[in-house]
């Protein structure tokens, strides 16, 4: 220990202690010296002696990693070009790993203070389990249990929502439902959801009986029903007829669902005659607790199973036999069986981009090293051992893999940040700076370093004949790597693709829908159809208007309406005449129909094809659900599905019955979202007490294949980063090779070789190794994807001319890669290469 | 460097330094010349192990070295034993001599 300690003291005060050990062996061999001038001193090499008599210190090590630091920060330096580019190799190679471990952690990390200690509640029965719980069960554990901190209860209503006490509505018109969560106060003080306007529930506040009726709302409900008025806070809101004041909005809840929340003790004034709080044997309530630190999970349960028996004593009604609770941590089971095999795969593409990007490295830190041959000899000739070489070039590598990781860390961290700013995620550097992020970036690095540098270091340091296998081996590795994953994301990239493909056969961005509500409003079928008909007219009448339609279900509305025809789904909607200029749709044969016109139909080209093959579909009848007769082809079916270009659709004229529940589609000729003000006010001014709602048909397109567009963009920019690293390792690789033969080509030239032979000598070795690569990463990728379609039924099988097309692309690229440094050598010089050396 | 003397059985030239400096303080140079004289010119330490031993010494705690003057005035670090130095002269001189007496044991009876 006190050794330890003073070895510490000698690290310290390494350089004083050096100095005097110097200046004490100079006056022994001084004194020597004086003492026999005859004879040879024999004091030997000095510097040797100190360094031996040093080691004794132990902190030998430590000056040689300095000097193999220094050295290799010396060469690195020295070759900006090499170092330029291993470091960018290694920032996109370790850089995409990085962020997809970010992407999972951020994925599985919910979005909540300290989501370890919350647990979710359900009740654990000996033949099975409840997820819900009475609410005085829930208390009496909140209550009793010591393993808990809090108890958080919530518990869905579905409730009239009337507007603001401000807003004088017509008498008998029927409100909207909106879903209240009515949750104890401890929800907001466990959670801390972030609020954009005033302040959560408070226990104190708003739990006891006297408090006023408070209530936050949801940011969309803000939006959508309180106009975004920056005065929210403080307005009185009318739900199932009773008063209550909004004191905050929630931001990007986590439970996209619920409008309105409000405190437990608030719901039986809400919701009359409700028992909720009594009851012991309704099980109403989502319960989740709070851990108190340093309790296990199981701790708890066990807890909860002598409790359960002990209120089983006094409400037998209220708890089973053996009973106990079961508690799921909110930061475990977060990921699906099934997004856990995506996962999988995804992380297998990811570590292959790090696998092409340490083949790169390998093979030209090997060629590198063959012109470092020199060098390394005399090293070893001077007296350097074998491990002391592998372990400067070791240390070369490693100082690249930290380089690399440094940048890679930076990327990633934008990369992180621009996805989480443009999925309106309010989570940002807690996430950026974590340990686990931190730690897996150097373990990246550093096992990325140990594969790339490793194999170069042995073989460059041994006495075999250099380069030959190993860099063939990589040169292999690294194609048929590059290979996988380019014909994996293509393929991916092809599947998901078809989404964003899809067009719609008409031009929906110019298209929205107005839903005035007619029938919660109280009009009968005579007056909404007077409205329609009025709406419609004016609506025309708008400039920059370009056509109006009457529907009786919005198109690519949440409601679709289907009948089943010789067991296919078949989606159909009722409009009127104007529905196919409205929306722009061509009809491919017959005529459109008059609206009344009960006799008359319109089939999607889909429909025409499966159900008469073959035949004339004008004039053919079905019966289902209504008799009527086909009178024209709609080219597809775009309004009924975004997803499915060849769902089933069929149109019929509207009826006087279906404009209670209409909505109306307009096309515009600038961008609808900037008309959507102008036309709701037309709506909303034939009568005064609607409040009509709009919606873009881009929004609902771009919903539905955003998530694709992701996954696609990912893909495609996973597969040309294998494809650039494959490019740029080859092009480095074969420009090594030439200036390293630059003497030999030009002793040729001067013999007389021509530049095609120069051009075949130089691409001639490459030839096997990545003739090899791309066959075991043709082979390769076939697996994979016979795996992948196993798992993703979305995924279309394997198609010739993708796979055609992957590997002629790839062997383009290489073939340029290569070739580029081969021409350059045929332009040599022979007098200029000769002198070259 | 031709040899010109028996080498040292391996582990003791840390107790013959030791017992060199028992009576009182020296210099690197003058424990050396000291083994040589002591020994009747057999022993001859080299600088090459002196020194090492010499670091050895101060690492474990059983030398002080402080820097002073020497006879023929240069500046010079002498070397003393600390008590702990002392306990472990002690200790090795004993088992020493019990290893010894055990070898020439066997070697009158060969």
């Amino acid at each position: 220990m006190i050794e330890l300690l003073r070895r510490l003291r000698y690290l310290v005060d390494r350089r004083r202690l050096e100095r005097e050990l110097s200046d004490e062996m100079a006056a022994h061999r001084e004194m020597m010296a004086e003492e026999n001038a005859t004879a040879n001193p024999t004091f030997g090499n000095q510097l040797r002696l100190m360094e031996s008599a040093l080691e004794v210190w132990g902190w030998c090590w430590l000056d040689r990693l300095f000097q193999d630091l220094h050295y290799g920060l010396r060469l690195l330096r020295r070759s900006p070009g090499f170092s330029l580019t291993a470091v960018l190799v290694l920032a996109l190679g370790i850089g995409v790993n990085l962020t997809a471990f970010r992407l999972l952690l951020l994925e599985t990390t919910p979005n909540v203070r300290d989501p370890d200690s919350l647990v979710e509640v359900a009740r654990w029965f000996p033949n099975g389990m409840g997820t819900t719980i009475a609410y005085p069960v829930l208390a009496f554990y909140g209550e009793h249990a010591r393993s808990f901190a809090a108890v958080i209860g919530a518990h869905e209503d579905s409730v009239a929502y009337g507007g603001t006490t401000s807003e004088r509505r017509a008498p008998g018109s029927a409100p909207d439902n909106v879903t209240v969560n009515f949750v104890t106060a401890t929800y907001f003080a466990e959670q801390s959801p972030p609020l954009s306007h005033g302040r959560g529930l408070a226990t104190a506040l708003d739990e006891e009986p006297a408090s006023e009726p408070a209530a936050v709302v949801s940011q969309r409900f803000w939006e959508g029903r309180l106009g975004s008025n920056p005065a929210v806070v403080g307005q009185s809101l009318r739900l199932n007829g009773k008063p209550v004041r909004v004191v905050g909005v929630l931001l990007n809840p986590r439970e996209h669902r619920i409008d309105v929340w409000m405190t437990l003790s608030k719901q039986p004034y809400v919701v009359a005659g409700s028992n909720l709080l009594t009851d012991w044997t309704s099980s109403s309530m989502h319960g989740t607790a709070r851990l108190k630190p340093r309790v296990s999970v199981h701790a708890a349960e066990e807890e909860s199973r002598a409790l359960a028996a002990a209120l089983r004593e006094e409400h037998p009604e209220a708890v089973g036999k053996d009973e106990r609770l079961s508690l799921t941590p909110f930061s475990s089971n977060r990921l699906h069986p099934q997004e856990v095999v995506a996962a999988a795969m995804a992380a297998t593409l990811v570590m292959l981009i790090l696998v092409v990007a340490c083949a790169n490295l390998g093979s030209l830190l090997l060629a590198r090293g063959v012109a470092r041959d020199r060098e390394i000899r005399t090293r070893l000739a001077l007296g350097a051992s074998r491990l002391r070489v592998v372990r400067q070039l070791l240390t070369e590598s490693t100082l690249l893999a930290l380089a690399g990781s440094v940048l890679a860390w930076a990327l990633s961290a934008v990369a992180l940040q621009v996805y989480l700013t443009r999925a309106g995620d309010p989570r940002d550097w807690a996430v950026v700076f974590d340990w686990r992020v931190m730690a897996g970036t150097v373990v990246i690095a550093l096992l990325a370093a140990m594969v790339f540098g490793l194999t170069p270091a042995l073989r460059l340091s041994g006495s075999a004949p250099r380069g030959g296998r190993a860099r063939s081996i990589f040169l292999a590795g690294q194609v048929g790597a590059s290979c996988i994953l380019l014909m994996i994301s293509g393929q991916l990239v092809r599947s998901f693709g078809e989404l964003l493909q899809l067009n719609p056969d008409f031009d929906y961005e110019k298209v929205l829908t107005i839903a005035p509500g007619l029938r919660s409003h109280g009009y009968g079928d005579a007056a909404a159809a007077q409205y329609f008909d009025a709406l419609r007219q004016r609506l025309r009448s708008v400039p920059g208007v370009e056509g109006a339609s009457v529907t009786w279900l919005p198109v690519w509305g949440d409601v679709y309406s289907a009948f089943f025809e010789r067991g296919r789904k078949v989606s159909f909607n009722r409009v009127d005449d104007a529905f196919l200029g409205t929306l722009g749709l061509h009809l491919s044969r017959g005529r459109n129909f008059a609206s009344y016109d009960r006799d008359a139909m319109l089939v999607s080209e889909s429909f025409a094809r499966w159900r008469w093959p073959g035949e004339d579909p004008i004039g053919k009848r079905l019966i289902v659900p209504v008799a009527a007769t086909v009178v024209g082809v709609v080219a597809k079916a775009g309004t009924f599905d975004i997803q499915d270009e060849n769902s089933l659709g069929v149109y019929y004229p509207i009826t006087p019955q279906d404009y209670r529940d209409a909505s109306i589609a307009v096309r515009v000729a600038g961008a609808p979202g900037k008309m959507a003000g102008t036309l709701i006010g037309v709506a909303g001014s034939q009568d005064a007490t609607l409040r009509p709602g709009y919606d873009l048909l881009r929004t609902a397109y771009d919903n539905a294949v955003a998530q694709s567009r992701r996954r696609v963009d990912i893909l495609g920019l996973l597969g040309l980063l294998a494809t650039t690293l494959a490019a740029v390792g080859l092009a480095g690789l074969t420009g090594y090779t030439v200036s390293q033969r630059t003497r030999e080509i030009g002793v040729r030239m001067a013999l007389g070789a021509g530049r095609a032979r120069i051009v075949r000598a130089v691409i001639r070795p490459l030839v096997l190794p990545v003739a090899f690569g791309m066959a075991s990463g043709v082979l390769g990728a076939g697996a994979i994807s016979s795996v992948l379609r196993n798992n993703l039924s979305s995924l279309r099988p394997a198609d010739p001319i993708a796979y055609l097309t992957a590997i002629a692309l790839f062997v383009v690229v290489i073939g340029l890669a290569v070739c580029a440094p081969a021409r350059r050598a045929a332009r040599t010089q022979p007098a200029e290469a000769l002198r070259h050396e | 460097m031709p040899k010109t003397g028996p080498d040292l059985v391996p582990g003791t030239l840390i107790m013959l330094i030791l017992r060199v400096l028992a009576p009182g303080s020296m210099h690197g140079y003058a424990i050396a010349l000291r083994i040589r004289q002591l020994s009747g010119e057999v022993l001859l330490v080299e600088e090459g192990s002196l020194y090492p031993a010499l670091q050895k010494v101060l690492l474990k705690g059983w030398v002080n070295a402080r820097w002073g003057i020497s006879n023929t005035k240069r500046r010079v670090r002498f070397y003393s034993l600390t008590p702990a130095g002392r306990k472990q002269l002690t200790a090795e001189l004993a088992g020493y001599s019990q290893v010894n007496e055990a070898i020439q044991a066997i070697l009158k009876f060969a």
